[in-house]
């Protein structure tokens, strides 16, 4: 049967990027009111254009210190070598869309309660989760992780 | 989600030892006197108000 996905469930997914290269790849693709945790993302470098190329993940969404929409958040950096498998094993959570927006900083509950409810309005505000790398490289991704859904 | 109310529950049955919801070879969850509690094979039992309603992610996530 088909996995249960609706309101109020909470599954396992993964993603799988081949040849991944200097174009951005979407990793995750925020959905308003859903949580997203990463267990893994494993990067592979198939082939290497440049000796020590990076392959760069990070998180397109709200800056709550300066209170705005869609700032880039670098979650890893590395530079690699042919052949090396790279592990990202901490696990870290993210809303599917941003808040409505405030000023920030955050100083107050209801501004804390903002980012929990995700209620602001807008393609533009989801919460992307992206990858890509230094130049025409080669590198294979696979990232595991939990999809809680409470829309 | 809908809420389960044992007297809208088709194919309810209850002996005095045994309470089952759901028709016959087809049980949902049963209750017998110093017996587990049992679910279908792909039910579970749900705690509500976890942050995580599955036990392996849960321990995953804790590092349990």
């Amino acid at each position: 049967m088909a996995i249960a996905r609706g309101a109020g469930t909470e599954i396992i997914r993964s993603v799988q990027l081949h040849a991944l290269n200097n174009t951005t790849e979407t990793l995750i693709y925020g959905v308003r009111h859903h949580i997203y945790t990463i267990l893994s993302i494993i990067v592979k470098v198939e082939a290497i254009a440049t000796a020590d190329n990076w392959v760069k993940c990070y998180l397109t969404g709200y800056d709550s210190g300066a209170g705005t929409a869609q700032a880039s958040f670098v979650i890893f950096e590395p530079s690699l070598s042919l052949d090396q498998t790279f592990v990202w094993n901490d696990k870290f959570s993210f809303n599917g869309y941003e808040p409505v927006d405030f000023t920030g900083p955050i100083d107050s509950e209801a501004k804390q309660d903002a980012i929990a409810d995700q209620l602001v309005s807008g393609d533009s505000n989801r919460q992307i989760l992206k990858i890509y790398t230094e130049g025409a490289d080669d590198f294979d991704v696979l990232c595991t992780y939990i999809d809680q859904n409470n829309a | 989600m809908a809420e389960l109310k044992l007297n809208n529950v088709i194919g309810m049955s209850e002996s005095s030892s045994t309470i089952t919801l759901g028709s016959a070879g087809a049980t949902k969850v049963s209750v017998a006197t110093g017996k587990d509690l049992e679910t279908s094979t792909t039910g579970k039992i749900k705690q509500k108000g976890a942050f995580m309603q599955n036990s392996v992610h849960q321990s995953w996530v804790l590092g349990g």
